[in-house]
C-alpha cells in the first residue's frame, strides 16, 4: 500500500490510491487498448474530462505520423508507447491530476504534461525504448527527476507537500 | 563554402510541427519537444536568421511555425557545454547546429526562453 505521508488528499483520491495495486489496472482501466472513439462512446461509464479526451484523441493522431514528420528526421512514436501514454492520461483523470499537453518527440517518445497552470508542472517522457523519466518543476525551476512512474508522489506534489519526493 | 562567425546576438531559428502534432501549447507557450535532440544526430538543426527568410526556414507555413532563440541564451543554458557552429547545406546555406549534449532540463529552458516568430506581412 503506498505511504501517503503527512498530506490530505481528498477522500476519494486517497481512497483511489490506497486501494489501487498494479493487478487492478485492468479492471480499473480496461479501455486504454481501445482507440479514443471507443473511449468517447462509453465516456458515460468512465467520466473522462474533456482535456482527457483532448489527449487520448491526440495521442491517437501519433499513430498516423510518418517518419520525417517534423522534417528534421524525427521517428513516429511506437504502438506500446502510444498505449502507455494513454494508460498513465486516463490514471491522471481518474486522480483529477492537472493534465495540460502532450507531443511526441524526435526518437519516438512522447511527453505527456502535467501543469496546474500555479507554478507547478511535469513532464512524463514515455521513451521508445519502453523506458520512463519524469522531470518535476516548481516556478520553472528543475525539482526533481525520477524513472519511475508513481501517482501517488505526483498527487503529493500537485497537492502542496512540502515534503515532496519522488521516491527514486 | 564561407563558414559564418556566429556571434552571441545571433538569431537562430528552429522550425517547429504545428498543427498536427503541435509543439506550441494554448497559452502560446513552446513545448520542450522543440529542442530536444535525435539520437546519433551531430547537433540539433536550426537557421542562422540572418542569412535566411521565414519562408525558406518554414518550408511550408500549413505544417510548421518558427521558433527563435538568440545565441547567447543557448551558450548561458548550457554552461559552456553548448555551443552553435555554422554548417552549411547545399541547399540550406543558413543552416547551423547546437552542438554538446541537450539535457531534457536544458530543452525545457529553451523552450521557455525561445519566442515564436510572427509570419511576416
Amino acid at each position: 500500500m503506498p505511504n501517503l505521508g503527512e498530506i490530505e488528499l481528498p477522500f476519494w483520491q486517497t481512497a483511489w490510491a490506497t486501494s489501487f495495486e498494479e493487478k487492478d489496472k485492468d479492471a480499473f482501466f480496461p479501455s486504454f487498448r481501445f482507440s479514443t472513439t471507443h473511449l468517447i462512446s462509453v465516456n458515460t461509464v468512465l467520466q473522462l474530462s474533456p482535456k482527457a479526451l483532448e489527449l487520448l484523441s491526440k495521442l491517437d493522431d501519433f499513430g498516423t505520423l510518418e517518419p520525417n514528420w517534423d522534417s528534421y528526421d524525427a521517428v513516429p512514436p511506437n504502438l506500446e508507447t502510444i498505449n502507455a501514454a494513454k494508460e498513465f492520461v486516463l490514471m491522471c483523470d481518474r486522480v483529477s491530476l492537472p493534465l495540460y499537453f502532450t507531443a511526441p518527440g524526435p526518437n519516438g517518445e512522447i511527453i505527456v504534461e502535467l501543469n496546474d497552470k500555479s507554478g507547478k508542472m511535469a513532464e512524463i517522457f514515455f521513451l521508445e525504448d519502453g523506458l520512463t523519466e519524469i522531470l518535476t518543476y516548481q516556478d520553472e525551476k528543475l525539482q526533481e527527476t525520477s524513472n519511475k512512474i508513481d501517482i501517488t508522489p505526483l498527487l503529493k506534489f500537485f497537492n502542496g507537500s512540502s515534503s515532496y519526493s519522488l521516491g527514486v | 563554402m564561407t563558414l559564418e562567425v556566429i556571434a552571441d546576438e545571433d538569431e537562430l531559428w528552429r522550425r517547429v510541427p504545428d498543427p498536427h502534432p503541435n509543439y506550441i501549447k494554448e497559452d502560446n507557450s513552446i513545448s520542450s519537444a522543440a529542442f530536444l535532440t535525435k539520437k546519433g544526430s551531430d547537433g540539433l538543426s536550426v537557421n542562422l536568421a540572418r542569412l535566411s527568410n521565414y519562408d525558406e526556414s518554414i518550408l511550408d507555413r500549413s505544417k510548421f511555425r518558427l521558433c527563435a532563440i538568440d545565441v547567447r541564451t543557448v551558450k548561458r543554458l548550457g554552461n559552456s557545454s553548448l555551443d552553435v557552429i555554422h554548417n552549411p547545406q547545399p541547399e540550406n546555406y543558413a543552416h547551423c547546429l547546437i552542438v554538446g549534449i541537450i539535457t531534457r532540463a536544458m530543452a525545457k529552458e529553451m523552450a521557455r526562453l525561445a519566442r515564436t516568430v510572427s509570419a511576416p506581412e
